[in-house]
């Protein structure tokens, strides 16, 4: 405590710099922890490019971390609520996530995200899953569709 | 006695029942034809209505193992027991191919010991049928049907080289093309690029021993649109040694990036040769080549779809105006698996239904050997096809008293052979109540593949475990 606190500097696909207490990536993401820790991240020079993250969605991980981080001892439901508000997000956006998260290796956030997912297929019709997926052709013939539907009616 | 001998016969499919019960009894060396009886499932013996009903109607299809036994009580009800080694049986050709040559299989059942005789069930009315299994602890014992379980999309495309003697070159072309159209692009005419080509992809073909070919694809929404401009990709496809290459980009666009994979044909060409194979003559292969075969499979597809389609598909959007794809049909294979592997297995069938590339993915074997043992709790490690032995499991778990199996495997769409009877010889009851009405039959046989640890991205080690 006391000494300045250390930031990384992570860049978006759009070549955005985030400067991030690197306290903060270093706890959630495994790949960042590894970074700092094989000496690979020189904290003079480096940026961290995530060229595959775009900078909104980039800044949503680091929200996610950030809170997380400070507010880790806050009780479960605040957290939860807080979860459930942060993925309140387009499905465009959830996938976003999903691929910076996996990208990151930030394991909570995963779990958070596929747990959604799994909510968003749980019980659904699937006319219902494909209007949420946006699944417009989905490559069967009729005589498969129909097959499906015969043997799956609970399904459909 | 029990003979567990296998025999292999020819037969068209429009023989009668009769007909191949003399067969059997000319192979076998017996006398007699009419004290032969014959069942698919070793429990109901197969009845005609009338003689002259092929053993097609009565539901005998090329593949099928058929038991038979001079034993009149030999195939009733109840009689299952592990002391009889489950299966095989026999086969028919298909009138529809009669060039194709096929081989089939009896299984020589000899009169069980049977506690009690029953009066046969006719083949169509049994329903709920009751045979013992050992559960997954036994393992061996397991009785899941093998399956020739390739994903459908290549069927479609692969059966164009039916019949053909292809190259390893054309083969891989073949199996490329199925997952880009599966991907949903149509093929361009090559002369006039707004229309849908139909020729067949081997007619094309520049000469025998061409070791280069083009294709364009386009995505129908283009063909539909006014703008009168046609935006399509290329395909190129070289050979380089034991490699080909496949190249791919936006057609008349220097500047659009180049896709690009390298499949081996040593490693692909062979069991996309096995699957052609398949299609053609059921012999049984042994399961491990099976899962072996179907690994390759994945992985070429995996390969074409993560690197050569869905970039293509993305780019050819992003020029043409279009909507990109789905954004979860984007996401990497990887992260698909994994939403997979966290759903429950009803969820996973579920995920089947919602399009033909979900179907292939939720088929893959050690997906199930997970769902498996998380929901059973059972270790099934000697097991080889968990998609049915969990549906087997899902049939038993509420009524754990009886030993009933109500499960129905379809079989998909059989390139070669028109839809028919249920392949699975158990049947399907149709019960209300209890779970029934609300799960899935799990009718539908998943494609399997093998080695799931081979897609796992390097980044999630256990991490989806908790």
């Amino acid at each position: 405590m006391g000494s300045p606190v250390k930031k990384i500097m992570l860049c978006s696909s759009e070549k955005e710099i985030f400067s991030v207490e690197e306290q903060v990536m270093v706890q959630h993401s495994v790949i960042i922890n590894n970074m700092i820790e094989d000496g690979s991240y020189n904290h003079e020079e480096s940026k961290i490019p995530l060229d595959c993250v775009d900078s909104k969605t980039l800044k949503k991980v680091i929200d996610y971390c950030t809170h997380h981080t400070h507010h880790h001892n806050d009780n479960q439901e605040d957290l939860e609520a807080w979860d459930a508000q942060f993925l309140n997000v387009d499905s465009n956006g959830l996938y976003d996530l999903l691929m910076a998260a996996n990208y990151l290796e930030i394991r909570n956030l995963l779990d958070l995200i596929y747990g959604t997912i799994k909510n968003m297929i749980k019980g659904k019709k699937i006319d219902e899953i494909r209007r949420i997926f946006n699944i417009k052709d989905h490559g069967f013939t009729p005589e498969e569709e129909e097959q499906n539907r015969k043997e799956y009616p609970h399904f459909y | 006695m029990e003979s567990k001998e296998t025999l292999k016969i020819d037969i068209p499919g429009c023989w009668s029942l009769q007909q191949l019960k003399d067969t059997i009894s000319h192979v076998i060396s017996s006398s007699s034809s009419s004290s032969l009886h014959l069942s698919l499932n070793r429990r109901d013996e197969i009845h005609a209505s009338s003689p002259d009903d092929s053993i097609k109607s009565l539901g005998i299809a090329y593949g099928d193992l058929v038991f038979y036994t001079f034993n009149p009580t030999a195939f009733s009800p109840e009689t299952q027991t592990l002391l009889h080694k489950p299966t095989p049986q026999e086969p028919f050709n298909s009138c529809d191919v009669p060039s194709i040559q096929h081989s089939s299989e009896i299984l020589m059942v000899d009169a069980p010991s049977i506690p009690e005789a029953e009066k046969l069930p006719s083949l169509e009315s049994s329903a709920a049928e009751t045979v013992d299994m050992a559960d997954g602890s036994g393992g061996e014992e397991v009785v899941v049907r093998k399956t020739n379980s390739e994903a459908s999309f290549f069927k479609r495309v692969l059966k164009e080289a039916n019949g053909n003697d292809v190259t390893d070159l054309k083969l891989l072309v073949l199996a490329v093309h199925a997952v880009i159209l599966e991907s949903g692009f149509v093929r361009a005419d090559k002369i006039s690029p707004l229309s849908v080509g139909s020729s067949p992809i081997l007619d094309e073909w520049p000469s025998a021993s061409a070791s280069s070919i083009s294709l364009r694809y386009t995505l129908p929404e283009i063909l539909t649109s006014d703008s009168g401009v046609s935006r399509t990709v290329l395909l190129k496809f070289q050979t380089l040694g034991h490699l080909v290459n496949v190249y791919g980009s936006l057609f008349d666009d220097a500047g659009s990036e180049v896709h690009r994979v390298s499949l081996d044909k040593r490693k692909f060409a062979k069991p996309l040769k096995l699957m052609l194979e398949n299609f053609e003559s059921k012999d049984n292969l042994d399961d491990d080549a099976v899962v072996d075969q179907q690994s390759e499979i994945f992985e070429l597809w995996k390969m074409v779809k993560d690197r050569l389609a869905l970039p293509l598909l993305i780019d050819l959007c992003d020029k043409a105006g279009l909507d990109p794809p789905p954004c979860f049909m984007r996401l990497p294979t990887e992260l698909k698996i994994m939403i997979l592997e966290r759903l429950p297995g009803v969820d996973v069938a579920r995920m089947a239904c919602l399009c033909t590339e979900l179907e292939y993915l939720s088929g893959n074997n050690d997906l199930w050997r997970k769902k498996f043992e998380e929901e059973f709790g059972v270790d099934g490690r000697r097991a080889v096809f968990f998609k049915e032995l969990f549906a087997l499991h899902w049939g038993t778990r509420k009524r754990s008293m009886r030993p009933v199996f109500p499960i129905q495997m379809r079989q998909r769409p059989y390139a070669l052979f028109p839809a028919r009877r249920d392949r699975n010889p158990f049947g399907i009851p149709s019960i209300v109540g209890g779970d029934y009405d609300r799960l899935p039959g799990f009718g539908q046989q998943f494609p399997t593949y093998s080695p799931r640890r081979t897609f796992l991205p390097p980044c999630h080690r256990g991490g989806f475990h908790h």
